[in-house]
């Protein structure tokens, strides 16, 4: 009877026909089965590397150790924040020149309007957070 | 109500596992598929609304698996020779009665659409539905490449039984 089930299912499996229940069902068969015939051994094997192959998983800690996405994190975090101090020296210095219309330089501009020279900072301060949410998201709490 | 980062963090904790075994499966490497996972979660962080919102997130990081694990390979070069050698090996392996490692060294030689259909399903559990996703095609292309690659395993196993036993 098992035998038959399982030649039935086989039939529609290799014409990709099974659905995911029936071939768990075929799987269950073969692990369960009391005895299977020379012919259905393969068919066996061929689940049995399915299964082997779910246990293939990455190391423990494999991924935290490796030092590159912290690296690159940090790097990225580093630039952030020196940028943003950076700017910030610059709106300070631009308050106290006799030039008060220059608020600030952005990649070599004079920037003359200090709501954009403030959306530009908070827009860098944005992207620190992001940064560390990612550093901190991705080695701490993962892995 | 989840925030993006717990949804983010529960999709990475549900994946990460089928993520490297995909990377490992594309390029035959533990080292390589390791670093795709670092990069496959950095670019999920920075496109997460996307892949938050899409029908299957975990297609979607699928998708991004095996086109990082592709321009890989492009680059090395070498994915051929690999290839050959697997089959080889196999060959003896099949002798001595392992028929199973033989069978995952089988899938290995698979042409990259084939093994990456045949392992989402029969490794992963994924539904025809979300491979068609990751795999940008139809459904019916789907249970035609599962069937192929279904039927070629099962051909060389048939072989190397014969083989073995002649």
């Amino acid at each position: 009877m098992e035998q038959h089930r399982i030649r039935e299912l086989l039939d529609l499996y290799f014409e990709g026909e099974t659905t995911t229940l029936q071939e768990q069902e075929l799987k269950h068969l073969f692990s369960t089965a009391e005895s299977i015939p020379a012919d259905l051994m393969p068919y066996k094997a061929m689940f049995a590397a399915f299964e082997r192959s779910k246990e293939d998983v990455p190391k423990q800690g494999a991924i935290v150790k490796s030092p590159r996405i912290a690296y690159r994190v940090a790097l990225r975090a580093i630039s952030s924040i020196a940028a943003c101090l950076l700017l910030g020296v610059f709106i300070w210095l631009g308050a106290k020149s006799d030039k008060q219309d220059i608020v600030c330089y952005i990649d070599g501009v004079e920037i003359t309007d200090s709501d954009r020279a403030m959306a530009e900072a908070q827009r860098l301060m944005g992207e620190v957070n992001e940064d560390i949410a990612l550093a901190m998201t991705t080695i701490e709490n993962l892995f | 109500m989840k925030t993006t980062t717990e949804q983010y963090t529960e999709l990475v904790l549900s994946t990460k596992d089928t993520i490297y075994r995909l990377a490992k499966s594309i390029t035959g490497s533990c080292v390589e598929a390791e670093d795709i996972v670092q990069d496959i979660y950095e670019k999920v962080w920075r496109a997460r609304d996307a892949v938050l919102n899409s029908r299957y997130p975990r297609a979607y990081l699928c998708r991004m698996t095996r086109n990082l694990a592709i321009d890989r390979l492009r680059r090395r070069r070498d994915s051929v020779e690999i290839s050959d050698r697997v089959v080889e090996d196999g060959n003896r392996l099949a002798v001595i009665g392992d028929m199973a490692e033989y069978t995952r060294q089988l899938i290995a030689t698979l042409p990259e659409t084939q093994r990456m259909v045949i392992h989402l399903r029969d490794v992963e559990g994924y539904e025809i539905e979300e491979i068609a996703e990751v795999l940008e095609c139809e459904s019916a292309n789907v249970r035609v490449y599962l069937s192929r690659a279904r039927k070629y395993v099962r051909e060389e196993l048939l072989k190397a039984i014969n083989y073995g036993t002649a």
